[in-house]
């Protein structure tokens, strides 16, 4: 997804205030005169400067880009819907976590993003819970990370 | 150094744990680096979560180990598929994949491996003798000498990493003000928290860094033609090493430059490895006397880049390790690792407790001796390992993220980080914004603003203050003329950006 300068950085410049506006709700400590707000207030500074610049490129540069080009996803239906799964899949596990538990959740979420990317049945079948397992000991027993079982509980 | 001080550092370094780290370290980078679109920095990245239980040195040796072999490793989807495996490889790769063409696959991954192994080794040298002399004289460093370093670190990396100097410190500000989240290290205020309890310490730069590194690299895979299916050509007969001592003695100077460029430039605070062997190739080509050669798989260039990229490589521990400034991306990471174990790098850990960055120094020995033996194999090995699919290795990759994430501070708020940070990162890149100074600024950022708030109380918000001690005065004008010559190089690449060319910058990327 290509962005065009003369939205980043207008955006940019815009950001830079926010930040400065933000900056200058923080609250002072009497008789501290460099405080919390001072680097977030250089910050915005300079993502105004930087907006400006980034700006001012795009302007000069002018040309026939569009301002959002998202011609990059013009790929086959799979790598699309791989794509979506790899986000959509991780936001959906952060939901289902602790209910469903980890090795449920992980074994589908690969198996399915495997078969997107076109691994065969086979390799799925045997690769995912295999890997998903491993993970799960090596974590939850070997580095102790409290990684919910969930509907496995009795199993694992 | 004292002898006393080698001593206990090579009993430290030979514990079983930092043994088996630096093995495991080595096997786990050979494996990543060896696949395509896999980054040294991606393999780093998610090992972050797993030293997380280990001691500081087996931790550090985990890092520099996976690095220097993924770094490595990185030459070999370059020399067999043409596709980089890190960007300091991509220097080369187009004369290493020209050698493959010409059935000389064997003889250009020797030299990735053995000239990597024997520039390493140099650079590790260089990090061993310069790092106690380079910490007594910086023993006397202010916090104005680390903040002028520090700015001099973010600079130079904004600077090197991207076309456009705008967007490289456009990604420095937002690692900066990413730093400046939770509670403000001089008021102990909060700020920027929004009311979330989790964002009181801070935003944890692992899941950030997992995804701006791993996740945003696998979404960008999905736009591009590598997901698999690539076709190997004919390797011919894979004999490992082979004819390498031939050839060590046919370009010696091409080895010694290398390596002494890779170290100088590695070395420089901010800069990092990877620039090195960009330099190095164009300099091998310069002072060949054979230059019409470049282009067409002769091994001379591929010597100079691949000897310089892991020399740098060793070299960019010199400020992470003596300054605390990191050079490149990695030694970010790992700062960030140490500063979570509690070890400050800097001036005062060779003195007060010298035996430990001894022994991370002599972690890079072994793990640069290290890629003699599993070079051998993994040359050997080289179709099998490419030929594991993607399919099977980002599926994997993705749920290893998520469990890094998840295990920072076991919620599920990390995750979350780790996904924004992610997309955030799909977006940078695609539009010409480098990742590393995000990186940088996040674990840099803390360390600039304790600096700069206790020199402007000291100064009394003079700001001829920063200039008033000699070393401090020597950086600040560095980075002022710096910062003087980046404003008018971009002046002048925008008087001479055509109209009408599109947005030039980041059609440069």
């Amino acid at each position: 997804m290509k962005i065009s300068d003369r939205i980043t950085g207008p955006a940019l410049s815009l950001f830079g205030v926010a930040v400065i506006v933000g900056a200058m709700q923080l609250p002072t400590v009497p008789g501290v005169r460099f405080g919390a707000d001072l680097m977030p207030m250089l910050v915005g500074i300079g993502f105004i400067g930087l907006g400006i610049a980034i700006s001012v490129g795009g302007f000069i540069a002018g040309g026939d880009q569009k301002l959002i080009d998202l011609s990059e996803w013009r790929v086959p239906w799979r790598k699309k819907a791989a794509a979506f799964w790899t986000l959509g899949g991780l936001v959906l596990g952060i939901f289902v976590f602790h209910a469903v538990g980890f090795p449920l959740y992980a074994f589908v979420y690969m198996a399915v993003l495997m078969l997107l990317m076109g691994a065969s049945w086979p390799v799925t079948v045997i690769i995912s819970p295999t890997v998903v397992l491993l993970l799960y000991f090596g974590f939850s027993k070997g580095l102790l990370v409290p990684l919910p079982a969930g509907l496995l509980g009795g199993i694992l | 150094m004292s002898a006393d001080t080698l001593l206990q550092a090579l009993t430290i370094v030979l514990q079983t744990d930092v043994l088996l780290a630096i093995l495991l370290g080595a096997v786990y980078g050979l494996f990543i680096g060896a696949l395509p679109g896999l980054t040294a920095t991606m393999s780093t990245a998610l090992l972050v979560p797993i030293t997380f239980y280990m001691a500081p040195v087996p931790a550090i040796a985990l890092i520099v180990s996976s690095t220097a072999m993924a770094i490595s490793a990185g030459d070999m989807p370059g020399t067999l598929l043409r596709i980089p495996g890190t960007p300091a490889s991509a220097a080369y790769t187009d004369e290493s994949y020209q050698m493959t063409l010409k059935g000389e696959a064997s003889t250009a991954l020797s030299i990735g491996f053995f000239f990597s192994a024997m520039g390493g080794l140099v650079g590790a040298m260089v990090l061993l003798v310069t790092g106690p002399l380079l910490a007594k004289v910086s023993l006397n460093f202010s916090s104005f000498e680390f903040f002028w370093l520090a700015v001099l670190g973010l600079l130079t990396c904004a600077l090197v990493s991207g076309a456009d100097a705008a967007r490289g410190f456009t990604s420095l500000l937002f690692g900066i003000l990413i730093a400046t989240v939770g509670l403000d290290i001089t008021t102990g205020s909060p700020r920027f928290v929004f009311g979330q309890m989790e964002l009181m310490g801070g935003v944890s730069f692992i899941p950030v860094m997992i995804g701006m590194f791993a996740f945003s690299e696998i979404l960008r895979g999905f736009t591009t033609n590598q997901s698999g299916g690539e076709e190997m050509p004919k390797l011919g007969k894979i004999v490992p090493f082979q004819g390498i001592f031939g050839l060590f003695r046919k370009y010696p100077f091409s080895f010694v430059r290398g390596a002494s460029l890779g170290t100088a430039v590695g070395a420089l605070p901010g800069v990092g490895g990877d620039l090195a062997a960009w330099i190095a190739y164009g300099m091998s080509k310069r002072f060949s006397k054979t230059p019409e050669k470049y282009g067409t798989g002769h091994p001379e260039g591929l010597i100079e880049s691949t000897s310089s990229n892991n020399a740098g490589l060793s070299s960019a521990w010199i400020p992470a390790l003596v300054f605390g400034i990191p050079g490149d991306a990695v030694t970010a990471i790992a700062v960030g690792v140490l500063f979570m174990k509690g070890v400050n790098p800097g001036p005062r850990l060779f003195v007060e407790n010298p035996s430990m960055p001894t022994a991370i120094i002599m972690c890079f020995f072994l793990a640069n001796l290290l890629l003699f033996p599993l070079g051998f194999v993994a040359i050997k090995l080289a179709r099998h390992v490419l030929s594991i699919p993607r399919s099977v290795i980002v599926p994997i990759i993705l749920v290893c993220c998520f469990l890094g994430s998840y295990a920072v501070n076991n919620t599920l708020f990390g995750v979350w980080i780790m996904l924004i940070a992610g997309a955030v990162g799909y977006v940078m890149e695609r539009n010409g914004f480098p990742i590393a100074p995000v990186i940088l600024g996040l674990v840099l950022g803390p360390v600039l603003e304790r600096n700069f708030i206790m020199s402007m109380q000291i100064s009394g918000g003079n700001l001829l203050g920063f200039f008033e001690r000699p070393i401090a005065a020597f950086l600040g004008v560095v980075v002022c003329l710096i910062l003087v010559a980046t404003v008018v190089r971009s002046i002048l690449y925008f008087r001479r950006t055509e109209p009408g060319g599109g947005d030039a910058v980041h059609e440069a990327q």
